[in-house]
C-alpha cells in the first residue's frame, strides 16, 4: 500500500519514524484523529516529520491532531513539536510533570539566553510560549500542558461508531520527578560558570513511557526509559504500577525503549506487559551506536517480529576530494548520522474477526533478519 | 566619475527608502590621518575607494556621525591632543597570505576518552542540508592554550581550507578552534530568571 | 568558480553602529574576558588606544572602535567563523551598550581565468558599448553597488559592490553587506540573536551571490 494512503476510520495505526538521531511516533486514534509522540525535523526541512506524513494524506489529518506528547525535552525528541502546535493550536500537549518545575523554566530561559544555543530547550521555550499565548487570549480557556505522571490518563475518547482509545502515562514516578527536579537545579549555571551545552543523561529516567488502549488492542511505547537499581524509579516502578493497575493486560506492540540499549533491557517487561512475540520497533541513536549488534541479537531472542527504522549509519555526502582526504587524515571513527527517515507502520482493523495487523516499511526501514533465523 | 555627493544624491533620489539609508559596510576612508598609516590589510580584504585613483571632490573631514555600516562617508575627527604613533611594521604581510574555507563544521564534545581524545557531533555549516556526523579527534588537534576548553558540552569549529602562505605555497589545512564564549554573568542569569518568571506569570494570568 | 581558486583573497567583518566607549576595547580586556587567547593578545599590535578611537590588530582579527562605530574584522589568512563569537561575546558582557544597527560583511577578491572573462563581468554589469556612444577613450566600470531589501526583519537590506580588484590581476572585487536595524525594544539583544543565528548563513549567502555574478562571465560565450 502507498505510504500516503490514509488508514480506514476503524483502523488503529502506529507509525514509528526515525533517522539516525530523533524519533517520532504517529498514532491513528480512529476517525482520522491523531496523536503525535515526540518529533524530529528531517534534514533539509523546517517542520516536524509528523507534519510531512499527515499532510501526505491530503484529508485534513494534520488538523485533527488531538494530543502531542513530548516524552522528554532533549532535542532529538522535541524538534519540530512547536511547528505542529503552530499549525494545530487546538491540540493538547502533554509532557513529564518534572518539567512543571520552576527550575526547568529557568533552565530553558538560560539556554535561550546563552550564546551557544540549545535546540531542545529553545524548542521547549517555543512550545511553552505558544501555550502561554493561548492562555492570555481573551475568552479562551486557560491552556496548560497535561502533566504526565505515573498512571495518569492523558487522553480518552469513546463514542458510538468508534473504538475507544485511552492513553496512559506510565512514568515518571513521584521519586523520579523529584530527582529530575533536583537535577535541573544542579544544571542551572552560576555566575562565572562556562557557557556549555547541556549534556546530562539523567533526564532519561524522567521519560514518559506510554500505555495505549485502542479497543481490545494494547501498545507500549517505551520512550527512553531505562532500568535503575531503585525500585521506585525507571522500569521497576512502571512494572510495579502496571501489576497493580492492569495485571492481565498485555501489549501486542512495543516501541523498544532507549534504542534497544542494555540499560533499558528488562526481562519482566517482556513477560508481564507484552504478548508472546509482539511487534517491536527500534529506532537508532547513532551518536551512541544504538542499537548495537549485540542489542539487536538480544531483542531478536524476544521476538521474531523486530523492525528497525534505520540500519547503521548513513553515507557521507560527496565533498571536494582534498576535503575528504583531510577529514580521513584528521579524525577517526567517523560516522554519518543517517539522514533518511525510515518508517515502520502497523495498522490493525479494530473489530471484526480478523485482527491481523498489516506491517509496512518505508524509506529504508527493515525487518531485522538474524543469521540464526536464516532470514525468514 | 561624478562628484561623490551628487552620486549619493542620485542613488537616494532613485529610491525614497534610501534617503535615510543606514548602511553598515566598513570602509576605510581616504585622506584621514588615522588611516594614513593603517595598512590596507587592516580590514582584511577590504578595498578602499581611494585606491581607485578617484579625483572626485570629497570632503576631507566630516563631523557627521556615521549612518552607514558601509562607511564611505565616515571620517572621524581626531582631536589635536591625540598622539598618533609612528608607523608599525605589520605582524605579517596579509596581502599574500590567505585562507579560503572549504568546509566548516561546528562540533559539540559529547565524550572524553581516557587517551585524551574526544568524540564530537559535527554539524555541517557549509551545507546545513547535510546530516550531522560523529567523529573522534586526537588531543594533538587541539592547541596547548585550548586544551582547558575541551569539556563535554563545549563547542568548536573544525575548519578545512586552502591556505596560501606569504611565499605563495598553497596547502590544504585543518584546524580545530574552540569557541571562546564568556562566562555567565550575574546580570545575564538574573535576566534569564526574569524571563522564566515572566513566562510563567503570563501563563497563569487569566485575562477576561 | 572559473577563477584561479588558490589566489582568492577573502575576509569578513562585523560593523555595529551605536554609542561606544573606545577605551574599553583594549587587547588585554578581551583576554581577561576569555574572548581571545592570552598568547594572541600578548602579540597584538596596538595602533592607538585613546578616547575617540581604539584600533588594534591580533594574529587573526582587527578591532576598530570609535564613539559611534564598532568594527571587528577577520584577517584574510584567518577563518571568519570565530569572529562571530568575538563580537557576540563582547556584547554578551557589555549588554547595556546602545547599538542601533549591525552589518554582516564579506569581501572577496576573485581572479578571473583571463582578461577576457574579467571584461565580460564588467560588460554584463555596465555595457561598455553604451558608454562609448557618448564618452571618448575606453570607458569601463569603476564601481557598482546594488541594494535590495530583505524580506525580514523589517528594514533589513542586502548590498553588493563590484569593482575591479586592486589586489589580484584580472580580478574582481566583491563587497557584500547584510544590514540590520535593531529592534525598537532591546535593540542590542535582537541584533546579537541575528548574529548568533545568521553568521554562517550570511557568509554562505554572500558567496552564493558572488558565484552567481561570476557565472555571468561564461554566459555570453
Amino acid at each position: 500500500m502507498s505510504r500516503s494512503t490514509p488508514p480506514g476510520s476503524d483502523e488503529f495505526e502506529i507509525s514509528v519514524l526515525g533517522p539516525g538521531r530523533g524519533e517520532c511516533v504517529v498514532i491513528h486514534l480512529g476517525r482520522n484523529e491523531w496523536c503525535v509522540v515526540d518529533s524530529f525535523v528531517p534534514h533539509g526541512q523546517s517542520e516536524s516529520a509528523a507534519i510531512e506524513y499527515l499532510s501526505s494524506f491530503e484529508n485534513g489529518a494534520l488538523h485533527n491532531i488531538q494530543l502531542i506528547v513530548a516524552t522528554h525535552w532533549h532535542d532529538d525528541h522535541v524538534r519540530g513539536l512547536a511547528s505542529i502546535l503552530r499549525r494545530v493550536p487546538t491540540a493538547g500537549f502533554a509532557c513529564s510533570d518534572a518539567l512543571s518545575s520552576p527550575n526547568f523554566r529557568k533552565l530553558v530561559a538560560t539556554a535561550v539566553t546563552s550564546m551557544q544555543g540549545e535546540p531542545g530547550a529553545e524548542e521547549f521555550a517555543n512550545i511553552l510560549g505558544l501555550i502561554d499565548s493561548v492562555s492570555s487570549r481573551r475568552s479562551k480557556p486557560l491552556a496548560s500542558p497535561v502533566w504526565a505522571v505515573e498512571n495518569r490518563q492523558l487522553f480518552y475518547t469513546f463514542g458510538a461508531g468508534r473504538f475507544p482509545v485511552r492513553i496512559i502515562a506510565l512514568s515518571p514516578s513521584d521519586l523520579t520527578k523529584r530527582l529530575a527536579m533536583e537535577d535541573f537545579a544542579q544544571q542551572l549555571p552560576k555566575a562565572g560558570d562556562s557557557q556549555t551545552r547541556l549534556t546530562s543523561r539523567n533526564e532519561n529516567h524522567a521519560s514518559v513511557a506510554l500505555w495505549i488502549e485502542a479497543g481490545p488492542l494494547r501498545a507500549l511505547l517505551g520512550a527512553d526509559l531505562e532500568h535503575t537499581a531503585n525500585p521506585r524509579t525507571g522500569w521497576k516502578a512502571v512494572l510495579t504500577c502496571h501489576e497493580g493497575s492492569r495485571p492481565d493486560q498485555l501489549a501486542a506492540f512495543l516501541k523498544v525503549p532507549h534504542h534497544g540499549s542494555k540499560t533499558a533491557e528488562v526481562p519482566e517487561m517482556w513477560t508481564t506487559m507484552l504478548e508472546a512475540n509482539p511487534i517491536a520497533v527500534v529506532t537508532s541513536f547513532t551518536p551512541s551506536g544504538l542499537p548495537g549488534k549485540a542489542d539487536l541479537r538480544r531483542l531478536d531472542k524476544r521476538t521474531t517480529r523486530l523492525y528497525q527504522t534505520t540500519l547503521g549509519t548513513g553515507k557521507p555526502p560527496s565533498r571536494d576530494p582534498s576535503v575528504e582526504r583531510m577529514m580521513k587524515q584528521v579524525v577517526k571513527d567517523r560516522q554519518v548520522v543517517s539522514g533518511k527517515s525510515g518508517h515502520v507502520r502497523v495498522r490493525w482493523p479494530i473489530g471484526g474477526n480478523a485482527m491481523a495487523p498489516a506491517i509496512e516499511v518505508f524509506n529504508g526501514a527493515e525487518k531485522y533478519q538474524s543469521a540464526r533465523r536464516g532470514g525468514n | 566619475m561624478k562628484p561623490k555627493e551628487s552620486f549619493d544624491t542620485f542613488s537616494r533620489g532613485q529610491n525614497e527608502q534610501n534617503k535615510n539609508v543606514l548602511s553598515t559596510t566598513a570602509a576605510a576612508s581616504s585622506g584621514h590621518p588615522i588611516f594614513e598609516y593603517a595598512s590596507t590589510s587592516s580590514l582584511g580584504a577590504y578595498q578602499p575607494a581611494s585606491k581607485l585613483g578617484s579625483t572626485a571632490a570629497q570632503p576631507l573631514v566630516s563631523t557627521k556621525p556615521p549612518t552607514s555600516t558601509e562607511s564611505e562617508n565616515f571620517r572621524p575627527e581626531v582631536p589635536r591632543g591625540v598622539a598618533v604613533p609612528p608607523k608599525f611594521k605589520p605582524i605579517r604581510s596579509g596581502r599574500n597570505a590567505s585562507l579560503l574555507t572549504r568546509q566548516l563544521w561546528e562540533g559539540t564534545v559529547t565524550e572524553l576518552r581516557d587517551d585524551g581524545s574526544f568524540v564530537a557531533v559535527l554539524a555541517d555549516k557549509t551545507d546545513p542540508g547535510n546530516s550531522d556526523e560523529i567523529a573522534a579527534f586526537s588531543p594533538e588537534d587541539v592547541t596547548d592554550d585550548e586544551v582547558r576548553l575541551v569539556k563535554v558540552g563545549s563547542s568548536f569549529y573544525w575548519i578545512i581550507g586552502s591556505e596560501r602562505t606569504p611565499t605563495g605555497v598553497i596547502k590544504t589545512v585543518s584546524m580545530v578552534r574552540f569557541r571562546r564564549v564568556p562566562a555567565w554573568t550575574q546580570s545575564k542569569l538574573k535576566r534569564a530568571a526574569e524571563l522564566a518568571r515572566h513566562a510563567a506569570d503570563s501563563g497563569r494570568d487569566e485575562k477576561e | 568558480m572559473a577563477e584561479r581558486a588558490s589566489e582568492i583573497i577573502s575576509s569578513s567583518n562585523i560593523v555595529l553602529l551605536g554609542s561606544f566607549n573606545p577605551k574599553i576595547f583594549q587587547p588585554e580586556w578581551f583576554a581577561r574576558q576569555g574572548l581571545l587567547p592570552q598568547a594572541e593578545v600578548d602579540a597584538a599590535e596596538v595602533k592607538v588606544i585613546a578616547q575617540p578611537i581604539s584600533h588594534f590588530e591580533t594574529e587573526r582579527f582587527t578591532v576598530f572602535v570609535t564613539e559611534q562605530q564598532f568594527i571587528a574584522a577577520s584577517k584574510p589568512d584567518a577563518s571568519p567563523a570565530p569572529l562571530r563569537d568575538l563580537v557576540s561575546g563582547t556584547f554578551f558582557i557589555l549588554e547595556h551598550t546602545p547599538v542601533t544597527a549591525m552589518g554582516l560583511n564579506r569581501q572577496m577578491h576573485i581572479p578571473m581565468e583571463s582578461e577576457a572573462e574579467w571584461h565580460q563581468i564588467g560588460d554584463m554589469l555596465a555595457p561598455k558599448d553604451c558608454w562609448k556612444e557618448v564618452l571618448e577613450g575606453r570607458p569601463g566600470l569603476l564601481t557598482m553597488t546594488i541594494l535590495t531589501n530583505k524580506s525580514e526583519p523589517q528594514g533589513a537590506q542586502f548590498r553588493i559592490k563590484v569593482e575591479p580588484s586592486t589586489q589580484v590581476t584580472n580580478g574582481v572585487y566583491f563587497e557584500t553587506n547584510e544590514h540590520y536595524p535593531g529592534a525598537e525594544k532591546e535593540s542590542l539583544q535582537s541584533l546579537m540573536e541575528i548574529l548568533n543565528r545568521r553568521w554562517e548563513e550570511a557568509q554562505n549567502e554572500a558567496e552564493r551571490v558572488i558565484r552567481h555574478v561570476l557565472s555571468w562571465a561564461k554566459r555570453a560565450k
